[in-house]
């Protein structure tokens, strides 16, 4: 089932109908229930899947907990991890080695017949499998009680909001509220509200529109410079907006269940840094690869070279979750090239270095959006041959005629990124419009901006959607 | 609940926020979801209860009915008249796909009360039976002139809506309390000129131009010839393209990826069926002719398209149909070819393609005028 769809709508409103009239324990069965109906609404045998994962990783995390031997602990902790990574690398990556490797032997003349699995990717896998991975490595440092409720834990894996494509929750955020019966709290409504239509405008209006454009510009097969690079523009507004409205349309839901999941975006586009742009992206991936990859590995503690083969490593590792393809470890391998070096660079270019005032901040904003939408270039090229003949376009060579294309392109992403981009960042000091708690909801100004924003927002909807829609891109992963 | 704060101020905030947006939206739908511009252009430039009145007023003998595919290869129906020695009409409504043909057939036609001779149906790749193409957007106007929804025939092809009642219940009613269809385009058409108006580096083109430049550059010939298609029929855009071999066939295109892969002659599957059995309840013989895309080059017919081709053609004959298939034509050449798959309406051209169709279609004309007069 997908956020934009009537059939979500609907099922929303039913699951809100009931959810709270039922004691705590009945709110969570419930909520696993109407997971696994919205989980496997096209697809039901991936909750076989999901079901066997839960249940391994919850008997191995209270295994861990409730052994008296460190070996038997860790005897857990390896058996949970090494189950987790096995199904995620038979079902994501299985096909994709098989395939490479032969392609690599008949390259030195050595022909193979792979035996590659055409195996359907069930959604959001690489999503529950590090959620349930960051469970049982937190479980085994002691820094989470190991949940003794089977149902509390099928719930923290399930919950239909973050399942598909996050945000990945950390145990420790999303278990004290799942053992607290939720009660109705009509400024969560509110704010859910909010951010359902806002992550829905990013999704329709936004995020499809420029779809439309970099998907044209990425079937042709003679792009010039700015006609490519109009198109990535247009891929970068249509990713932020994809995945963030995503994130929004989950966090709206889950705040409609009294729930509150954790903030995935922070304006990535206004970084000053490489680094700053992945604290500010997908924060629970980033964050999950610092504090379990990068981190382990030494992080920046053992010296310059030792930090950047960290950084490089981890990037690489990050590149290779998105997608079993070349492309996105090229991309990985980049942005930790790019992080590894950034450091060594503004140390000697003082403008890079957080000088310059008003200027040097837009020049370094200007030189990440530039670097971000190189990345994303390989990103969304999946063509290693096209991908070279990209990199090797020459933009004095582009007439004049194909800069006016190119510029078309790049505005009507623009136009269309505009609230995304520009509006919201401007908003940003209206923070309390959607966060929960703040004591200004509660006053008529704060209603009435509310009430202005969803306005907004519905219009937008109904005037700028898309008639093409395309999948949330993050699915595939 | 906060003590301080009585019970009904976050109630009434609660429906300030989500009561007021949505009322607001409704009336604004309902205040600027005007036709405009091309919407209403398009809907003036077809108007069904005229083109039935000239049918009648005509006695029309040969009907033809099709999308663009039909207007770029007959552009002067009158010169077809002449040279079929008929009295002749041309139903063609541009972007038009298989639910329009069968609601001209059924609405216009069979409505009028005239019996023509024959009507044919001008054809591409497997828009015949690709029942839901281009039912929405710009074309949703004319099947709402032509009150296609309320069809049952429509309704057993399409359904209410295509999914379960409650799903199509609260659709519904969505489009009715929000109704969006002309702002919605109107406001996209809107970023689009402003985004040409913003770039007009060295020219001093208009936005229309602009438009035809960017058409052009997105066309078929610029593709990846991995990809191929007509990106424009899931886009908006107005694409097709060029080059290649003329000696080779059709290629596969990636734009009929969503469409049928093998002729399903079942009448829920599409409108085919209805057409054959509305044209034969009714005593009016109908043909159906597939006209030649722009000969690309790349690679040959593939073979699903062989067979259902083949099928097609054997499920019509067998039901009183005729079949004519310009695909394999070697006399119509990419010279002959303007943009994409339509032809060149160059006068030399037009007589060109006339005199095969003619040749083609003549001894169909001839069978069903012998079946007329029976």
């Amino acid at each position: 089932m997908i956020f934009q769809s009537i059939e979500y709508l609907i099922f929303l409103v039913c699951v809100l109908a009931l959810y709270f009239w039922l004691p705590r324990r009945g709110q969570n069965a419930f909520l696993v229930a109407a997971s696994c109906v919205f989980y496997g609404w096209v697809h039901p045998w991936y909750l076989i899947l999901i079901g066997i994962t839960t249940i391994f990783d919850w008997v191995c995390a209270r295994g861990m907990e409730d052994s008296r031997t460190a070996a038997r602990r860790k005897a857990f902790f390896i058996t949970s991890i090494t189950v987790n990574f096995a199904i995620l690398g038979v079902f994501k990556y299985l096909g994709f080695f098989v395939s490479s490797t032969a392609a690599a032997l008949s390259s030195i003349g050595v022909m193979a017949s792979p035996w590659v699995l055409h195996i359907a990717l069930p959604a959001g896998i690489s999503f529950f499998t590090f959620q349930s991975v960051s469970y049982a490595v937190d479980v085994y440092r002691g820094r989470t009680r190991a949940c003794r409720s089977l149902l509390d834990y099928a719930t923290f894996v399930t919950f239909f909001p973050q399942l598909v494509a996050g945000p990945i929750e950390r145990a420790h955020h999303m278990l004290p509220q799942y053992a607290q019966p939720r009660e109705v709290r009509l400024e969560g409504i509110r704010t859910g509200f909010v951010l359902l239509l806002w992550g829905l405008l990013q999704k329709v209006a936004i995020a499809d529109s420029a779809a439309l454009i970099a998907d044209k510009v990425f079937a042709l097969g003679d792009a010039s410079f700015p006609v490519l690079w109009g198109g990535v523009l247009a891929f970068g507004v249509q990713i932020y907006a994809d995945f963030s409205g995503y994130t929004d349309m989950a966090r709206g839901s889950a705040r409609l269940l009294g729930i509150d999941l954790c903030r995935n975006f922070d304006h990535p586009y206004l970084a000053q840094s490489p680094g700053e742009f992945w604290r500010r992206w997908h924060i629970s991936l980033s964050s999950w690869f610092r504090d379990y990859v990068y981190i382990p590995l030494g992080g920046s503690r053992r010296g310059e070279w030792r930090t950047a083969r960290n950084l490089i490593i981890t990037f690489f590792l990050s590149g290779l979750w998105h997608g079993a393809a070349w492309n996105y470890v090229v991309w990985g391998g980049y942005h930790g090239v790019l992080v590894a070096l950034w450091p060594s660079l503004a140390a000697r270019v003082a403008l890079l270095n957080g000088k310059g005032g008003a200027a040097g901040v837009a020049l370094r904003v200007g030189i990440t959006f530039v670097l971000m939408h190189f990345g994303w270039l390989m990103f969304r090229e999946h063509s290693l041959a096209m991908l070279a003949r990209h990199l090797t376009l020459n933009p004095l060579a582009a007439s004049a005629a194909e800069w006016r294309t190119g510029a078309a392109l790049a505005a009507e992403a623009l136009l269309y990124g505009v609230p995304l981009l520009v509006v919201l960042p401007l908003l940003q000091r209206l923070g309390g419009l959607i966060q929960m708690g703040d004591q200004r909801l509660q006053s008529w100004r704060w209603t009435l901006l509310q009430a202005g924003a969803a306005t907004a927002c519905l219009c937008g909807i109904v005037s700028l959607r898309c008639a093409v829609g395309s999948d949330f891109i993050y699915f595939q992963f | 609940m906060r003590p301080s704060v009585p019970l009904q101020r976050p109630v009434l905030q609660l429906l300030v926020v989500i009561i007021l947006p949505l009322a607001v939206t409704a009336l604004a739908c309902r205040g600027w979801n005007i036709p405009r511009g091309e919407v209403k252009r398009d809907r003036d430039a077809f108007d069904p209860p005229l083109i039935a009145r000239e049918l009648r007023q005509e006695q029309t003998e040969w009907v033809l009915i099709g999308n663009s595919m039909l207007g770029s290869r007959i552009a002067d129906e009158r010169k077809l008249a002449e040279a079929a020695g008929m009295r002749v009409k041309l139903i063609e409504k541009g972007g038009s796909q298989s639910a329009t043909w069968f609601l001209m057939l059924k609405q216009i036609v069979i409505a009028s009360g005239v019996k023509p001779r024959c009507v044919t149906v001008f054809f591409r790749h497997t828009d015949l039976t690709w029942a839901d193409l281009r039912t929405s957007g710009i074309q949703a106007e004319s099947i709402a002139q032509m009150d296609g929804p309320a069809q049952p025939e429509w309704r057993e092809v399409i359904g209410d809506g295509g999914g379960p009642a409650l799903v199509t219940a609260v659709e519904s009613g969505l489009k009715r309390v929000f109704p969006s269809n002309y702002l919605n385009f109107e406001a996209r058409e809107w970023m689009q000129t402003r985004s040409l108006r913003l770039t007009r580096i060295g020219t001093h083109a208009n936005a229309g131009e602009r438009r035809e430049e960017l058409n052009e550059r997105f066309s078929l010939a610029h593709l990846r010839h991995d990809l191929g298609g007509d990106i424009a029929m899931a886009g908006g855009a107005k694409s097709d393209g060029a080059g290649g071999d003329d000696n080779e066939e059709e290629e596969e295109d990636a734009s009929y990826d969503f469409g049928p892969k093998t002729f399903d002659p079942s009448p829920r599957a599409s409108f085919l069926p209805h057409m054959v059995k509305l044209a034969a309840d009714n005593g009016i013989k109908l043909h159906f002719h597939r006209v030649k895309r722009r000969p690309r080059g790349a690679s040959l017919q593939s073979e699903w398209l062989k067979r259902y081709i083949t099928d097609l053609g054997s499920w019509l004959e067998k039901n009183g149909c005729a079949f004519t298939d310009e695909t394999g034509d070697s006399s119509i050449d990419r010279s002959m070819y303007a943009d994409g798959d339509h032809l060149s309406t160059d006068a030399a051209v037009q007589e060109r393609y006339r005199r095969s169709f003619l040749e083609r279609v003549m001894p169909v004309l001839g069978a069903a005028a012998v079946t007329a007069e029976n």
